[in-house]
């Protein structure tokens, strides 16, 4: 287990004069795992990212990557880390495979390797028909997938997106998000991201960054499923226990909000929903509503992100 | 690393056009000065022809126009040196830089080499039109050779300065006028009574002190050291503020 933990962070954090500070973050990043960090604007998502990457040093706290001390052996850790900042770090004036060359030999990948990887990397990215085009003329899309190649060129064991989506139209984010489940299969991935709904889809793990403090949401334990697509918010006009609930075969876990709302959490959320409706049926429940788990994290995320509010004074 | 860095550092100096620009209008200027020094040399060579011990064609051309093209590097360079670091954090690239496995030093020393290796295009525009006497008459090649060593070098020293204001701000034009600033304080600085071997620090400070040895093909190890330490300064100093960036504050 240890092994596979390829990202550590220990209590890092960054004080900054005014007395803000950000922190203290503990997180690991595990092989095969993709880690979503979420958070309002200014919550201290990019520079908790910049921390991770090398970018920024952090006040206090340690961080490891692939069991090498960022702070003491900076080189062996960067090898194998790749990151894709806030805004891509492109240099305009050369072409994508000049580019991605140099980026991969930054990274101390050279020659021949050099040219498989961007081969590689290029097929990945979908980026096979500008490689000879100036990264000025490229489309924002195409920019941001430069940008994506770029932090995976030398095939590192860590990658850490800062918001890869952005400026993407469906179709490519849907490029985007497949690739990195492909990613993850081999690295740990850590991204961040606004789209509580790519976060849901793509990701086994959410953080969620508020104020400099790191909330985090716990996995379910041993799955490799997504946690959250896997649970469901409904309401009964005539809700039952949650006992009753409990005892049907293909929940996991019920949990009882408010008077009618039971979330719930299930192995399959497809046979959770026939078997919940056909028990309605028979018991007399009265189903007014299922929906999938985007409500969770949503609610999660605004008890986090947002002062409580007194019962009757929402809008 | 430092040669990755270097090479693309060349490259893109070498793809913009306002540098194009500016080394055409660098060679304009000393194209227009040795013409100048020509013709006059030609009024004053028959005067001379019969002196014993007068100065020869290097003395009364190539060293003066040494001399300005030294000082129209001056001006130059400044604009040359600006984007190295400062463009990198205006554009968000230095990131890239700076998660990659490279060391501060790595990057400025591979920056400074790349700049390095650019400043060799005027240099050799500026010391071609005095090599082309050779055609017609006989050079001093030593004393000559000294003047381009004292170019390369005052490029050298120059340009690390440069490269340190760049790493200061993220602003190109600024970090352009806070080297030139430094130049011409190094240029002007000097006691009162202006003599060169007057004592102190003032006088060891001044750069054409250091500079017009070189045209005269005096080759001081005392010069030399001043152009290395320059560098080594300005080079420290820039990978002290490079480090900077990532440090807490």
């Amino acid at each position: 287990m240890i092994a596979d933990t390829l990202l550590q962070a220990d209590a890092v954090e960054r004080c900054y004069p005014g007395g803000y500070r950000l922190g203290p973050i503990n997180l690991e990043l595990r092989r095969g795992e993709i880690v979503g960090l979420l958070g309002p604007n200014g919550a201290g998502k990019s520079t908790t990212m910049a921390m991770l990457c090398g970018t920024l040093a952090p006040t206090r706290g340690r961080i490891k990557i692939a069991d090498h001390d960022l702070a003491e052996s900076p080189i062996k850790a960067k090898r194998c880390l790749g990151y894709l900042p806030d805004n891509p770090p492109l240099y305009l004036d050369m072409t994508v495979d000049q580019y991605l060359l140099y980026c991969a030999r930054l990274h101390g990948v050279k020659g021949g390797q050099a040219r498989a990887q961007l081969a590689k990397v290029k097929a990945e990215c979908n980026l096979e028909a500008v490689g000879g085009t100036l990264i000025s003329h490229l489309s924002k899309g195409f920019r941001q997938r430069t940008g994506i190649a770029q932090a995976i060129i030398h095939d590192p064991q860590v990658v850490i997106l800062d918001e890869p989506t952005s400026a993407l139209d469906p179709l490519q984010i849907e490029q985007i998000h497949t690739l990195i489940r492909q990613l993850s299969t081999t690295r740990a991935l850590l991204l961040s991201t606004h789209i509580l709904n790519e976060a849901e889809a793509l990701c086994h793990r959410i953080l969620i960054l508020h104020k400099g403090q790191l909330h985090q949401e716990s996995p379910t334990r041993g799955s490799t499923q997504p946690q959250f697509g896997e649970t469901l918010l409904v309401r009964f006009n005539n809700p039952p226990t949650v006992a009753e609930l409990n005892a049907l075969s293909s929940t996991n876990r019920v949990e009882s909000i408010g008077a009618e709302s039971v979330l719930i959490h299930a192995k399959s959320a497809d046979q959770a929903i026939a078997e919940i409706s056909t028990a309605a049926l028979i018991q007399g429940w009265q189903i007014r509503e299922i929906s999938p788990a985007g409500r969770l994290l949503e609610r999660r995320f605004m008890e986090i992100t947002q002062p409580p509010t007194t019962p009757g004074t929402t809008a | 690393m430092i040669r990755a860095l270097a090479q693309r550092e060349l490259t893109r100096a070498l793809g913009a056009p306002g540098n194009w620009v500016l080394l055409a209008l660098l060679q304009f200027v000393l194209a227009y000065l040795f013409l100048l020094q020509l013709e006059w040399y030609q009024t004053v060579a028959p005067k001379l022809a019969n002196q014993v011990g007068a100065p020869g064609v290097t003395d009364l051309i190539a060293a003066p126009l040494f001399s300005s093209a030294a000082a129209l590097l001056l001006t130059a360079i400044p604009l040359l040196t600006m984007p190295l670091i400062s463009e990198e954090y205006r554009t968000g690239t230095i990131r890239l830089l700076l998660s990659a496995p490279i060391s501060s030093s790595e990057i400025i020393l591979g920056k400074y080499l790349g700049c390095l290796l650019f400043l060799t295009a005027p240099v050799t525009l500026a010391i071609a039109p005095t090599a082309s006497l050779a055609i017609g008459t006989q050079l001093d090649w030593g004393q000559w050779l000294t003047g381009v060593i004292g170019l390369l070098l005052l490029c050298a020293s120059v340009s690390a300065i440069g490269l340190f204001f760049s790493t200061v701000t993220r602003t190109p034009l600024l970090a352009a006028m806070s080297t030139f600033a430094t130049i011409l304080l190094l240029w002007v600085i000097q006691p009162a009574d202006g003599s060169a071997t007057a004592g102190g620090i003032l006088s060891y400070l001044a750069l054409p002190g250091h500079l017009t040895p070189f045209t005269q093909g005096l080759l001081n190890s005392g010069d030399l050291l001043y152009h290395l330490l320059l560098t080594c300064t300005a080079l420290a100093l820039a990978v002290l503020r490079l480090d900077l960036e990532r440090r807490p504050l």
